[in-house]
């Protein structure tokens, strides 16, 4: 699998400099940013997950301790809600973790053609900290959603509302990075950070 | 101006980021108690600033010494090396004598141990969580025989019943090698103990909290010489009958009243069930103290084990168990590895033996109750403790859960009636006969097993819910906060295509120009 795995790295790679090449940066992007998303997920994933999830879980432990809403188990990743039918206790796993989230909006915004490189590393830092940071949120609305109606709107906080804040949040900073940034460019031309006009 | 306002956006746009970063990563990381700096790998190295006396006994002789730091109590030997080296060390803690199964402390170099590392066991030959050791055998030049022998180890004084955060005085005495005693020499930054609680020691050992070994100490050398109530004994299984024979207990019989005191002569409602030293409440396990705990266990990487002892829950937040609240059980449920682990543990005022025949576990929320009230079978699914292997029936099981005692090796099962699947390892452990600290369990179920029980693939587990009929109301639910990445990667795609059709019409525009 791992052989196959590099095998197809260095195809991707040459597949890369022949659309630099040829100049089809449509395709570049398209096919840069797939393969760089895939091999994000075979090669840098796994490592990343577990830092992440204990991150997550800190960031919305933080704020559960403050608050004094719920607290966190930090050795298993686990937020405890105190409920009045009993207790929910939210584990973070791979799938709350948001890294799917971090390596799609990586892997975009490394093959973007809008940005140079300078601005391609702001966006990044900022970018993967909103996310992380407004996962972190959501669960804490999430948590104090529970906390506060009880766990029957669990279904409701996590499905809808959770999903509605930290997706609104994600939406706001595409539209900025991807978006709005196109718009802009076609008014008023180029311009690039750190440099005077 | 414009330019100027630019470059502050700029580094608003840096600094922000990197504050955020250095937050997250202070966040995420933990303050590491300070230890001693000896590792167990079996080099002596880290001994040498350690004085040591010689000791000799049948066929051993060397130096021995002895360290201890916050958490854990080290030992080690260097000398000759001997066909037979297992032995056995008796350990003091502040002047008291550790009894069975705190001490001796058994060093078993089985032969079938894994080469350079042994087993430490207690006084009931059950190994020591969170204990390691480690050995080398050196070979005489000449005779290419084993000539010397250096081993070290490392205890938990938790599973020594020490609970304080402050280091204590420990004595070890080398049973095997002519009863050498040596004090163990703190090392590393220690907190000293406040003098306070010094004095106060002798009451804190007897007020020690649920599954305290001190407690534990107390509840094996004798029995409570407080008279138990006939119907607490005789407690009867299900929720209504439990209540009404609790609820006949005169408050003065209950022997938390008598041994623990409350102060200020307070009725024991069941705030002062919580907040007396017996009772591992909530305020404690999100205190510091519990954190700190957690993180200690973290950096020894002590993860849950199923073995009868009980440290290893520490750091894991309980939930209150009980139908009515003279009688609070706890219980924590954590997935790990993909095994639903869960601990009970038994009030210690009812004075009756933890009921683990009829669990409910039930998946994604999804539960039926039939006409008694008792979920369906097909949307739960019940479990039992139960003896692994042949006449595993739970007759056989209650009947050697009689005496105090750490109980392992034994397993969840599917339950209909009898055990029928087996779902993951089990340990039951009796404090006393008369359940005075209560008992306490501890068992995994694999999540596959679980999957199959419901007839659903793995991933599609989204809640697990854990019922307790015949402890109490309450149910404990462990689940993921899943962002709905599908969902997300669909929108972000589309956004960035959005982006790039304008990107690409620009160019197709500016080309035309």
């Amino acid at each position: 699998m791992n052989i196959i795995a590099v095998v197809l790295l260095v195809v991707w790679i040459y597949v890369l400099t022949l659309l630099q090449r040829a100049g089809l940066k449509y395709w570049l992007f398209l096919v840069g940013s797939v393969g760089l998303f895939v091999f994000y997920v075979i090669f840098i994933q796994p490592y990343l997950t577990q830092p992440l999830q204990s991150a997550v879980a800190a960031g919305s432990g933080v704020l559960g301790n403050a608050t004094g809403l719920y607290s966190y188990d930090f050795l298993y990743d686990t937020l405890f809600i105190p409920t009045d039918e009993g207790s929910l206790s939210l584990y973070i796993d791979y799938e709350c973790s948001g890294i799917i989230e971090i390596g799609t909006y990586l892997a975009m915004l490394i093959f973007f053609p809008v940005y140079n490189g300078f601005e391609k590393v702001v966006l990044s830092i900022s970018g993967v900290l909103i996310i992380l940071v407004t996962n972190m949120i959501r669960i804490f609305i999430i948590c104090v959603m529970v906390r506060t109606l009880g766990g029957d709107v669990y279904f409701y906080a996590h499905t809808i509302v959770g999903r509605l804040f930290f997706y609104g949040i994600t939406i706001l900073v595409y539209f900025y990075v991807f978006t709005k940034a196109q718009v802009v460019r076609q008014r008023i031309g180029r311009f690039r950070y750190g440099l005077a006009n | 101006m414009g330019s100027m306002k630019k470059i502050s956006w700029i580094k608003t746009g840096i600094m922000v980021p990197i504050i955020l970063l250095v937050f997250g990563i202070w966040a995420s990381y933990p303050s590491f108690a300070l230890s001693a700096p000896i590792s167990i790998d079996g080099d002596s190295a880290d001994w040498e600033v350690i004085d040591g006396r010689n000791g000799s006994g049948e066929e051993l002789s060397g130096l021995l010494r002895a360290a201890n730091d916050e958490r854990y109590l080290y030992i080690s030997y260097q000398g000759n090396w001997a066909s037979s080296v297992n032995m056995e060390v008796e350990i003091q803690v502040n002047e008291e004598d550790l009894i069975s199964p705190y001490s001796p402390v058994l060093l078993n170099f089985m032969p079938e141990r894994e080469v350079g590392s042994f087993g430490l066991q207690d006084g009931w030959y059950e190994s020591i969580s969170g204990a390691a050791g480690t050995y080398q055998t050196t070979l005489n030049a000449e005779t290419l025989t084993q000539e010397g022998l250096f081993f070290e180890a490392r205890i938990p004084l938790s599973s020594l019943g020490y609970s304080d955060d402050w280091s204590p005085m420990i004595e070890v005495t080398w049973v095997s090698l002519g009863g050498r005693r040596i004090t163990a020499e703190g090392y590393g930054e220690t907190q000293p103990p406040p003098e306070e609680d010094v004095d106060a020691e002798g009451e804190e050992l007897t007020e020690a909290g649920e599954g305290s070994p001190e407690t534990t100490q107390e509840a094996v050398e004798g029995p409570v010489e407080v008279p138990i109530d006939e119907s607490d004994e005789e407690a009867v299984v299900g929720p209504n009958e439990e209540e009404s024979s609790s609820m006949e207990e005169p408050l003065e019989d209950n022997p938390l009243d008598d041994e623990e005191p409350l102060e200020e002569e307070e009725e024991l409602t069941p705030e002062a069930i919580e907040d007396s030293p017996g009772a591992l409440s909530e305020e404690f396990l999100i205190s510091e103290e519990a954190l700190q705990m957690e993180l200690n266990l973290l950096a020894i990487g002590d993860y849950l084990e199923i073995d009868g002892y009980y440290s290893d829950w520490a750091g894991v937040t309980h939930t209150d168990i009980y139908w009515n609240t003279r009688n609070i059980h706890q219980g924590a449920m954590v997935l790990q590895d993909d095994r639903i682990y869960v601990h009970l543990k038994e009030s210690d005022t009812l004075n009756r033996m933890l009921e683990t025949g009829a669990m409910h576990f039930y998946i994604n929320d999804n539960i039926l109750y039939d006409g008694q009230g008792y979920p369906t079978e097909d949307t739960s699914m019940m479990v039992a403790l139960a003896n692994v292997g042949p006449g595993n029936t739970m007759e056989s099981f209650l009947d050697n859960l009689k005496d105090p005692g750490i109980y392992d090796g034994l397993g969840a099962f599917e339950y209909d009636g009898w055990p029928k699947r087996y779902l993951g390892e089990a340990a039951f452990t009796v404090y006393d006969k008369k359940h005075n600290p209560g008992d306490e369990c501890e068992f995994y179920m694999e999540l596959s097993e679980i999957a199959d029980y419901f007839g659903v693939n793995e991933n599609e587990i989204y809640t697990i819910t854990a019922y307790f009929p015949r402890l109490g109301s309450q149910v404990m639910t462990v689940t993921g906060v899943s962002t709905g990445p599908i969902l997300g990667a669909i929108m972000i795609v589309g956004m960035a295509a959005t982006g790039m059709v304008l990107h690409r019409k620009r160019r197709k525009k500016e080309d035309e120009e």
